[in-house]
C-alpha cells in the first residue's frame, strides 16, 4: 500500500502523538498509583483512585487503541512493512500485549475506584503498581525500538526484498 | 535528514537507505536468508524468563489474588462487595 507523502506525514504525526501521549499518560497514572498505594491522607487516596479510573477510561485506553491502529497503518503504508523487520514485529507484539493487559485492567481499576468511593478508609486497597510500572517499561521499550530501529530482516522481509529486486532486474 | 536530499524527512531511516556496513541484509547481494539478530534472541530469552516468573508467581499465589476476574461484576452479587478482599493483613 502506498500513500502520498502528505498523507504519510499526517499518519506519522497521528502515530507519534498517540504513542507519546500514551507514554505520558501512563507516567502520570503511575504518579496517581503511587499516591493511591502509599498515600496517608484518606481524601487524597480516594481522589487518586477516582483520577486513575477517569484517566484510564478517557485518556489511556483511547490513546492505546489509537497508537496501535496508527502504528499498523503506518507500517503497511511505508517500506518498513508490518512483518519485514524484527523491530517492527517486536514493537507490534509489545503494543498488542500492552493494550490487551490495559483493557483487562480497566475493569479492575474501575472496581478499585468504586471501592475507594464506598469505603470510609480506602488506604487498604492494593492499587495497580505492578501493571502500571510494567506498562511504562514496555512503552519505553517500544519508543526506543522505534527511535533506534535495530537492524534485522525477517525471513518474510528478506523474501519480499528479493522479489522486489527480481522485479526491478527484469 | 534534510528534505533537500530527496528523502522523506519524517522517515529518517527508511530501510532502503541504510549505509551501515553491518546491515548486510539490505546490501546489494545476499543468497541465504538472514539469521535472527542477537538482540532479538536476547529479548526473546528475557521475555521467556519474565513470562515463566509471572506464571510461577501466579501458580504459587505469592503475588496474591490476580487477574481481572477477581472483581467480576457477578462476584459482587455473590460476595456482596466484601471489602476484606482488598484488606492488607
Amino acid at each position: 500500500m502506498t500513500v502520498s507523502p502528505r498523507i504519510r506525514k499526517l499518519l506519522l504525526t497521528a502515530h507519534i502523538t498517540a504513542s507519546v501521549g500514551w507514554l505520558g499518560a501512563v507516567a502520570a497514572y503511575v504518579a496517581l498509583d503511587v499516591t493511591a498505594t502509599a498515600g496517608q491522607d484518606v481524601q487524597t487516596v480516594r481522589a487518586a483512585y477516582l483520577a486513575m479510573d477517569l484517566s484510564v477510561r478517557f485518556v489511556i485506553v483511547p490513546l492505546a487503541l489509537a497508537a496501535l491502529v496508527t502504528g499498523i497503518v503506518q507500517s503497511v503504508s511505508t517500506a518498513w512493512g508490518l512483518f519485514r523487520h524484527y523491530w517492527v514485529v517486536v514493537s507490534l507484539l509489545l503494543t498488542v500485549v500492552a493494550t490487551l493487559v490495559l483493557l483487562m485492567e480497566t475493569q479492575t481499576i474501575g472496581d478499585l475506584a468504586e471501592q475507594a468511593t464506598i469505603r470510609a478508609d480506602p488506604r487498604g486497597l492494593p492499587g495497580s503498581l505492578p501493571h502500571s510500572i510494567g506498562g511504562l517499561i514496555v512503552l519505553l521499550t517500544t519508543t526506543l525500538l522505534n527511535m533506534f530501529k535495530p537492524r534485522g530482516l525477517t525471513r518474510y522481509g528478506w523474501r519480499k526484498q528479493h522479489e522486489q529486486r527480481a522485479q526491478l532486474a527484469s | 535528514m534534510p528534505a533537500a536530499s530527496g528523502r522523506d524527512p519524517f522517515m529518517a531511516d527508511p530501510p532502503g537507505f541504510r549505509r551501515n556496513d553491518a546491515d548486510s541484509e539490505v546490501g546489494p547481494e545476499r543468497r541465504s536468508a538472514p539469521r535472527m539478530p542477537r538482540w532479538v534472541k536476547v529479548s526473546a530469552i528475557v521475555a521467556a524468563i519474565l513470562i515463566a516468573l509471572l506464571i510461577l508467581v501466579n501458580l504459587t499465589g505469592f503475588g496474591g489474588e490476580h487477574g481481572p476476574g477477581r472483581h467480576a461484576p457477578g462476584e459482587k452479587q455473590e460476595q456482596g462487595h466484601d471489602p476484606s478482599r482488598w484488606d492488607h493483613p
